[in-house]
């Protein structure tokens, strides 16, 4: 891998993987252009790239969403390849196949392969064909307008037993998902799943699943070129997940054994090399608990942890995408990865901090940041989206950073998680810290006993945060004004977020004022 | 360490709540009782408190330490109370501070108030800011406990907010399509 694999990049993307991937492209002597909303227009991804194209108002259906806008802006900036980052347009095959038709590379597998992934039905079908086997369910689509619709449906369900999920066929993140534990239960569901879907992806289209309980989400990276070779690069465990989104993700998985490896990496390469896939996808796997492996569904696109992956293999696995889409072979580096992973000799930890408020069901807490202090030190990786004085809007998603760790083996990575989370320091917006503190200090996760039902069944968020209350109040009345300073006079400075070091008191937020808060 | 405002410089117990939570009564602090006590509630608690940079500090409350993170401080000129941003653990919490004297007068003010409102109406406020995406119900629907009434749609999630008691729609405050902020008054119930 030398040179410069395009000149000019458009990253179609906005928030922490943006900048990754501006990142990615001044790393390889790339031109970065951003594009933005108007909530955006002074975000970091936008200050970090050589240039940024405004493209419509906040709502992303007006903005980031608008595959034509975006097009005619890498046409116009002269950019080389569209990087469509996660989320977003970024498993639309329409969308690539614009980038496509425009004479520009598009970052990621080719548009076939993603509608033919992208549709989670197709998909399964796609995996019963190369014998992997699929978790339980439909293989057609339920459509859900009229009465004769929820009859077929009720005898669907019937077949795959409760309870069952019901999933969006072009899903993600949990968008369009319920729970059903009784028939009644499903007419309802099916509404309700289908109508969220359709407002998330523009297709209400939904199909059955038995839910795998107690169950591990373990996931593989894989990396495809194309003259048809496609690779492993070691498996993640994302099984710490609330509402089916993940929080933490881990590699290598903990207490799989080198043929369970082996065997998983093989199943999604053939799942990867049947679907065609070149660039970089990720297929998705239940782990039950009688250590059986069930397809889930292939994501043809970077993923937002990708980070821990190369954490233990040394890829930069943006930077392998921007080679793979300008036509390269797999690299040397990528190969030499490819066959250590099913022996890793580290670990890799990834913190989700978004700003939501882990005691009250992760509900969504925009605000404007304070204090934005972030951890460092050996073995500690910030991939961030924003700093201090930056907005988190209410209309993107929660994510807005990060949080690496690498050590030489999963306790060695967990010590340092602790040390890390520890040193996080985050004002303005609630986060969610006080999760990962307490994740990282409980027996069980420790012990690598991980469930998808961690957060339900572990986790008393209200209890932790009443705790803490009782500490914050009294510190506060500790922390109390000097003599004569009366409340009327605070003055209101910028210092409180630099730590000036001078009293805190006096020091103080103006930008935060005006501000209102989330309870 | 002083922990009074009052003009002459004496030292008096300071009441903390947080701010915006009606429901929460908070604490009366006497800081700095002798022998390094500090009186809360009435119970006298072993407290060592050490101001760091004005941002951090280090408190043991009986023999349990934790580090604590100040943020902005926004006065309230009108009625004298501060709001200060306190994160313990990650928590990031908003406490009123006040001299314990003066939040007895405002408690007493406030439960005279209440007594002149008519009982009966419940007000459903938004507790997450969004975007309205659905009015499912109209003005004189009855409804009951826990049935939807709107769908906020924040951080692309579709959030029902539902009804807090049994009742009859007196009136819908807003309309599909619109922001709503937390706090704003969206259904009013009788």
């Amino acid at each position: 891998m030398t040179g410069a694999p395009f000149q000019r990049v458009l990253i179609a993307n906005r928030g922490e993987i943006a900048l990754r991937i501006v990142r990615a492209c001044h790393d390889l002597g790339m031109e970065a252009i951003a594009v933005y909303s108007d909530a955006d227009s002074s975000a970091p991804h936008v200050r970090a790239a050589d240039r940024a194209v405004r493209i419509g108002p906040a709502p992303a259906a007006e903005s980031y969403l608008r595959s034509d806008v975006i097009v005619a802006a890498a046409i116009a900036t002269g950019a080389g390849a569209v990087h469509p980052g996660y989320g977003f347009l970024a498993e639309r095959a329409t969308f690539a196949e614009a980038v496509i038709r425009a004479g520009i590379a598009f970052v990621g597998p080719g548009p076939e392969t993603i509608a033919r992934l992208g549709d989670k039905l197709a998909a399964r079908r796609v995996a019963i064909e190369v014998g992997v086997p699929v978790v339980p369910g439909t293989l057609a689509g339920l459509s859900v307008t009229g009465e004769a619709d929820l009859a077929a449906a009720t005898e669907e369900a019937e077949g795959v037993g409760f309870p069952l999920l019901v999933k969006a066929a072009a899903g993600g993140g949990g968008r369009g998902m319920r729970r059903v534990e009784r028939m009644d239960e499903l007419a309802a569901a099916l509404r309700s799943g289908s109508s969220e879907a359709a407002a998330a992806f523009g297709d209400g289209t939904v199909y059955l699943e038995r839910e795998v309980r107690p169950a591990r989400h373990i996931e593989v990276q894989l990396l495809g070129d194309r003259n048809g070779t496609v690779v492993a690069i070691g498996e993640r465990d994302c099984s710490i997940q609330r509402r089916h989104q993940k929080l933490v993700e881990e590699s290598p998985a903990p207490g799989l054994s080198a043929s369970e490896r082996h065997d998983l990496h093989a199943a999604a390469v053939r799942l990867g090399a049947a679907a065609g896939l070149t660039n970089a996808a990720t297929a998705e796997f239940l782990f039950g608990a009688d250590r059986r492996f069930f397809f889930l569904e292939v994501n043809t696109r970077l993923q937002v942890e990708h980070g821990v992956t190369e954490l233990v293999s040394g890829l930069d696995i943006v930077a392998e995408q921007f080679h793979l889409a300008a036509g390269e072979p797999l690299s040397e580096q990528a190969r030499a990865a490819a066959s250590r992973a099913a022996e890793p000799s580290s670990h890799a930890i990834e913190f989700r901090i978004s700003a939501e408020d882990p005691a009250r069901d992760f509900a969504p807490a925009p605000g404007r940041i304070g204090r934005w202090a972030m951890p460092s030190g050996p073995g500690v990786r910030v991939d961030a989206g924003v700093e201090a004085g930056d907005m988190v809007p209410a209309d993107y998603d929660p994510l807005i950073a990060k949080l690496l760790v690498h050590g030489h083996d999963r306790a060695a990575a967990l010590a340092r998680s602790r040390r890390a989370l520890d040193e996080f320091e985050v004002g303005g917006v609630q986060t969610t810290i006080p999760f990962h503190r307490a994740l990282v200090r409980h027996r069980g996760f420790m012990a690598g006993d991980l469930s998808t039902d961690w957060v339900a069944s572990e986790w008393d968020g209200a209890a932790d945060r009443t705790r803490s209350g009782r500490i914050a109040l009294i510190a506060a009345a500790f922390e109390a004004p000097r003599d004569g300073e009366a409340p009327e006079r605070t003055a209101v400075e910028d210092g409180a977020t630099r730590g000036s070091g001078r009293d805190g008191w006096r020091a103080s937020g103006r930008r935060n004022m005006s501000d209102r808060w989330p309870r | 360490m002083s922990s009074s405002w009052l003009p002459d410089g004496r030292t008096d117990a300071v009441r903390v709540r947080f701010a915006r939570d009606a429901t929460a009564s908070g604490l009366t602090v006497e800081a700095n009782a002798p022998d390094g006590l500090a009186i809360v509630d009435g119970a006298s608690l072993r407290v060592g408190y050490r101001r760091l940079d004005g941002i951090h500090g280090l408190i043991e409350i009986d023999g349990s330490p934790a580090r604590v993170l100040f943020g902005a401080l926004r006065g309230r000129s009108n009625d004298g109370v501060l709001v200060r941003e306190v994160d313990v653990n990650g928590w990031r919490f908003e406490v009123e501070v006040e001299s314990a004297a003066r939040a007895a007068l405002r408690d007493r003010a406030r439960r005279d108030d209440d007594g002149l409102v008519a009982g009966g109406t419940r007000e459903i406020r938004a507790v997450i800011p969004g975007r309205l995406v659905r009015v499912v119900v109209a003005p004189g629907d009855a409804v009951i406990i826990g049935q939807p009434l709107v769908v906020l749609e924040a951080m692309k999630m579709q959030n029902e907010v539902r009804a807090t008691g049994d009742g009859v729609i007196e009136r819908v405050l807003v309309s599909v399509g619109e922001n709503v902020e937390v706090g704003d008054l969206l259904v009013i119930l009788s």
